[in-house]
């Protein structure tokens, strides 16, 4: 099976999250609608308080940071798109069909143009999906397709063969970047460096003008075929790397819009008036990996007592506002493959004397476990609740020594299957719920930990199942055995980011992606 | 007079000589592996190696130094790993304005600081010796970025007009751009401007006991002329000293404060191409930025000769 590594946690400081894509199903939405209603206005001009500069630029194909993804999504379409609720919608495909297991096809809208008012042709279709998967191209997607061949079927048909069925291409093929169309003529004319300052979309907004260290400023693309969207005549993105400097914008008026990592700001912002601010999804479940195959964890009384240990509500207090949940599975709960985290209290309330038993039983009554966990200062709350899950662990006879590294380091480490007994990471929302197993159980994996047949079997099973309504089911199943097992605790999810933005503001709704897919249809009140 | 030159110059090129391979040895220590930065985690092994291949870092490091410093004395300092942009023009782009927010600083710091050092020193001992003397402790005790966070704090609900986040340059519209530098520029001007003060206090009451004082006073000279002529000039010497050295440290201190006022100046080129991985453009920034604090301080070597006809004639610092 496809071992699929995806980027799944956030870089040091100002990085990004990387590679958040929302699949069909319930979507993650936040929760809270904007304040400004009725009818909207068309021009105004949007300013947004941007985090980090884009990490690699413009080139969608290529772009896998979240830095680069939210600025794209305003440039690029796919042939699909996602709607808020992160249901796949036609794009600049208006139909779509599956002709057979491995051949989909899909009939162009008319009227389509490009930022450069070419108009979208089928060879712009071939070309893209083409240069997706030409490994000179170095995109991190190529391998999460199985596309074989491209083909024009008649002017506006285009026909695409795979080499195996792949139940996850509608939903790489709708994010704008991993399914991004280029033009054929623009993007053969330049380079790789030009192609990543530059950007010739259909998306609804164009580039006017990168202002490094300052700002991003975006038109309107007066052609779009979403008529009348977008309503706003221009976007500016004000880079303000700084968190409190980034509220304080929003608080003075300066930005209207800005996104936030530190979820105990919450809090403070709900108190203020004039600005609504929400909670993103749930994506961004923590996972500590255990190594079953040597040391004390590879017992499972003691993983099982590792995880009774521990109060899980105890340890989302320590993180401040927002919403959390306390037991996710492996896949996060606002995947609409994840699994729904109430019921897992149950499963792993905390039970110290029943920790102690197990402990006991498995003959290991002192014991010393690391836990190897990134330093960086996004981290900051998880890593205070893993403080707390050590003074957890201690009544049990547990001693976890938290070994703290860069996140830059983390993840070589985990690919590399390079710690002694546990390793903590985050998650953000995959395209595909192979992914999230893969990471951390795909047999034959220098990073996997485990050796369960039973376990590959199910993976295996899952990720080819075509029918998605029993997909989800497999998903859960395998999850729950993930869970029992004790393979991977996932202590609690939390939003990966959440967002802000003044009462001016109308219309915008944020997505799953937390792209701002929706900033076509957002405006400013006068 | 020529030898003191040359002395001067020779050992700002031998510091900016060690500064480079310290540079360049640092940001390879920086953890993470570009190769993974650029091609993603979920590429594979083959084609991360053909990237560090390309990248040369797969080359020892000491022969990358050799060639990124065969490079770097031409002004050429090599290219983004990530987005290949020259480095040499984005430092070019963003050095003028940490070296115009910390001349900004330094004015607003010699503004307040020099006055008061020598107000304080001719009322030494009196109530207004201990204000402001308390006044330059505590503008010590508070670094810049916390002065710089609380502004923003304060000016974004108390004045919310003012552009607390907006950045003209320069060349396009002089006053603006004087105004949207004026709160990170008072940021960094406080703690100067009270080491500036501690240090003019002291070498005035220094110069003041000194028997040429006398002699001038007994001479008739009037409290004015005896302040300005005899004791400032003197006095100047060990503060254009101090002042020069907090003036590198005040380069350096803008990395933070432009992180906190969101200019885009050379400090927070270095700070996200640190998060970034970008080695070629840490290497580049770091290097500029600590050769501007070599030639400032060769600036303030500079100067003694004029300050001090001593050193015209012997070529002796009189003050370290």
């Amino acid at each position: 099976m496809n071992h699929g590594y995806t980027r799944r946690t956030t870089l040091a400081l100002g990085g990004g999250t990387l590679a958040a894509a929302l699949l069909s199903g319930c979507g993650g939405t936040a929760t809270t609608a904007g304040k400004s209603n009725g009818k909207p206005v068309s021009g105004g001009s949007l300013t947004i308080g941007l985090d980090a500069e884009p990490t690699t630029g413009f080139d969608p194909q290529v772009a896998q940071a979240y830095n680069d993804q939210q600025i794209i999504s305003q440039f690029y379409e796919g042939l699909l798109s996602l709607d808020d609720k992160g249901q796949v919608q036609p794009g600049l495909a208006k139909s779509y069909r599956q002709v057979d297991a491995t051949t989909h096809r899909f009939t162009l809208r008319d009227g389509v143009t490009f930022h450069d008012g070419s108009k979208l042709t089928t060879d712009d279709v071939i070309f893209s999906l083409e240069r997706l998967m030409d490994p000179a191209i170095k995109s991190p997607f190529t391998q999460q397709y199985k596309i074989k061949k491209v083909t024009a079927v008649d002017a506006t048909t285009v026909e695409v063969k795979l080499s195996a069925p792949q139940p996850s291409l509608y939903h790489f093929l709708a994010r704008p970047w991993s399914g991004a169309i280029m033009s054929k003529k623009w993007t053969t004319a330049r380079t790789e460096d030009q192609i990543k300052t530059a950007e010739n979309g259909t998306g609804p907004f164009k580039l006017t003008k990168w202002t490094k260290g300052v700002s991003i400023q975006l038109a309107a693309h007066t052609g779009y075929w979403q008529k009348p969207k977008p309503y706003l005549s221009s976007v500016t993105y004000r880079l303000i790397p700084d968190e409190t400097s980034r509220v304080a914008s929003l608080r003075s008026g300066a930005v209207q819009l800005m996104a936030f990592r530190d979820l105990r700001l919450v809090d403070d912002l709900k108190k203020t008036a004039g600005i609504t601010e929400a909670n993103g999804p749930l994506v961004s479940s923590v996972w500590i990996n255990m190594n079953t195959l040597s040391g004390p964890l590879a017992d499972k009384r003691v993983r099982q007592a590792f995880n009774l240990a521990v109060d899980r509500q105890a340890l989302i207090k320590t993180l401040g506002g927002g919403d959390s949940a306390t037991l996710g599975y492996v896949i996060p709960p606002q995947d609409p493959y994840g699994t729904t985290p109430t019921s897992a209290d149950t499963v792993y309330a905390q039970n110290q004397a029943k920790a102690r038993e197990l402990l006991r039983a498995a003959g290991q009554t002192k014991v010393s476990l690391e836990l190897v966990a990134p330093s960086d200062p996004a981290y900051g709350p998880d890593i205070s609740a893993m403080e707390l899950m050590k003074a957890q662990l201690a009544q049990v006879g547990i001693t976890l020594n938290l070994k703290l590294i860069p996140f830059a380091t983390v993840v070589p480490r985990v690919l590399s299957s390079d710690y002694s007994n546990m390793i903590m990471m985050t998650s953000v929302l995959n395209a595909d719920p192979s992914q999230y197993v893969s990471l951390w159980f795909a047999k034959g994996s220098p990073a996997t930990k485990v050796k369960d047949q039973h376990l590959w079997d199910q993976m295996a099973a899952a990720a080819s199942e075509s029918d998605d309504s029993k997909r989800v089911t497999l998903y859960h199943q395998l999850a729950q055995y993930i869970a029992d097992q004790c393979y991977l605790m996932v202590p609690y999810a939390k939003a990966v980011r959440g967002e802000a933005w003044t009462d001016k503001v109308g219309g915008y709704r944020p997505d799953a992606t937390a792209t701002r897919l929706e900033l076509k249809s957002t405006w400013l009140a006068s | 007079m020529l030898r003191y030159l040359l002395i001067r110059i020779a050992r700002a090129l031998a510091v900016v000589l060690c500064l480079s391979a310290v540079v360049f040895l640092l940001a390879h220590l920086i953890p993470g592996d570009p190769a993974t930065l650029i091609a993603g985690e979920n590429s594979t092994p083959e084609l991360r190696a053909q990237i560090t291949r390309e990248l040369g870092l797969d080359q020892p490091v000491w022969s990358q130094y050799l060639s990124w410093l065969g490079h770097a004395v031409r002004g050429d300092l090599g290219t983004s790993l990530l987005d290949g942009q020259s480095v040499a023009a984005q430092v070019s782009e963003r050095l003028p304005v940490s070296l115009e927010l910390a001349v900004y600083a330094a004015v607003i710091a010699a503004v307040w600081g020099i006055p008061a050092g020598i107000w304080s020193a001719m009322h030494q001992g009196r109530a207004v010796d201990r204000l402001v003397n308390g006044t330059a402790f505590l503008g010590l005790a508070f670094p810049p970025f916390v002065v710089g966070t609380v502004m923003v704090l304060l000016v974004s609900r108390l004045t919310p007009g003012w552009p607390l986040f907006s950045f003209v340059p320069f060349d396009q519209d002089p006053l603006l751009n004087l105004q949207d530098l004026l709160l990170p520029a008072v940021a960094l001007g406080i703690p100067f401007g009270a080491t500036l003060c501690r240090y003019m206090r002291a070498a005035v009451l220094d110069v003041v006991g000194q028997d040429f004082m006398r002699t001038a006073a007994a001479k008739g000279a009037g409290r004015r002329r005896l302040m300005l002529r005899h004791a400032l000039r003197n006095a100047l010497v060990p503060v254009v000293t101090a002042g020069g050295l907090q003036l590198g440290v005040l380069v350096g201190g803008t990395v933070i404060v432009e992180q906190v006022f969101a200019l885009p100046g050379l400090g927070s080129l270095i700070v996200s191409s640190i998060t970034q991985h970008d080695f070629t453009v840490v290497q580049g920034a770091v290097l500029a930025l600590g050769a501007s604090y070599v030639v400032i301080n060769l600036v303030t070597d500079l100067l003694y000769p004029l300050i001090d006809p001593r050193i015209r004639t012997t070529g002796a610092r009189r003050d370290g």
